[in-house]
């Protein structure tokens, strides 16, 4: 009975940050809409930027986290609770990095002309999604033990190498995509308006802040589930 | 951008449709998914008594 009220709570509580969540990403949506000025050259499309560049941090952190437990998991004697972890990063990576290429898709078609094209920061972006579905692969296609955490920690290692390329993608290669925003290359000042600039990082904190959450909340329901599958195995006992 | 011009709603809303639909589904499927596990830990821990 008490432990009923008590996942009651629980579900509670994460109702309630979930909806604080959400409507701080509709505050953000609504302000780049109606608030912000309008793009001299792309007009209104450009505002597809307050959704597409904070997915793409968004999924550089989960990267990043997956790189740094990957590390830890190869130095730790608790690698399993690392790996549960990863799989957490690797899951909400997966999910911003598809948004990353979706928006970006949909903005190229009227600016560019084109919804794809082959240039350096869309290949190594989808690259990237593809390391995430391999991580996601590798671990659901070896059984639980050390060896499946060795492997997930030398490709989670190689993910995190993968967002510094893509960052620097336009300026090691200069194709059709823009060069970086907020920060320009060689450690100029961003050109946009003050206003369309602290949208867009307040953005990019705000979508940071998401997917962290998301991790975190994603890694207790596999911890949960880890629980369930031992007591299950165990017959209740 | 220099061809015909576009009306950028329809790529504006689309943008967005899609960001709800994978930040508030995953969001919500997550919570969803902690309700039925906390369920059934909770009956499988009351069983076990």
């Amino acid at each position: 009975m008490q432990e009923g009220k008590d996942s009651m709570k629980q579900g509670g509580n994460l109702m309630l940050k979930l909806s604080i969540l959400f409507i701080a990403i509709a505050i953000h949506w609504l302000l780049a809409w109606f608030w912000v000025p309008v793009d001299q050259m792309q007009g209104e499309v450009y505002k597809i930027i307050y959704l597409h560049v904070p997915s793409a941090f968004a999924a550089f952190w989960c990267a990043g986290v997956l790189f740094v437990v990957s590390i830890l998991s190869l130095r730790n004697s608790q690698a399993s609770r690392y790996v549960q972890l990863g799989k957490a990063a690797t899951e909400v990576g997966l999910i911003f990095t598809i948004l990353t290429l979706a928006t970006g898709s949909i903005w190229g078609k009227p600016t560019w002309g084109t919804w794809w094209t082959w240039d350096a920061r869309l290949t190594t972006t989808l690259l990237l999604s593809l390391l995430f579905v391999g991580w996601l692969l590798l671990h659901n296609s070896m059984d639980s033990g050390p060896s499946r955490n060795r492997s997930c920690a030398i490709l989670g290692i190689l993910i995190g190498a993968d967002v510094p390329i893509i960052y620097k993608s336009v300026t090691f290669w200069r194709t059709l995509h823009q060069p970086q925003t907020i920060l320009r290359p060689g450690g100029g000042t961003s050109t946009m308006d003050p206003d369309m600039l602290i949208v867009l990082v307040s953005g990019v904190v705000l979508m940071v802040v998401v997917a962290q959450f998301l991790i975190l909340e994603r890694r207790k329901n596999i911890e949960l589930d880890a629980e369930l599958t031992e007591l299950s195995l165990n017959g209740g006992q | 951008m220099y061809g015909e011009p576009t009306n950028p709603i329809p790529f504006v809303v689309a943008s967005y449709a899609l960001g709800a639909i994978g930040i508030f589904g995953y969001a919500l499927w997550v919570y969803f998914h902690r309700k039925k596990l906390t369920e059934y830990l909770s009956v499988l821990k009351s069983n076990r008594r």
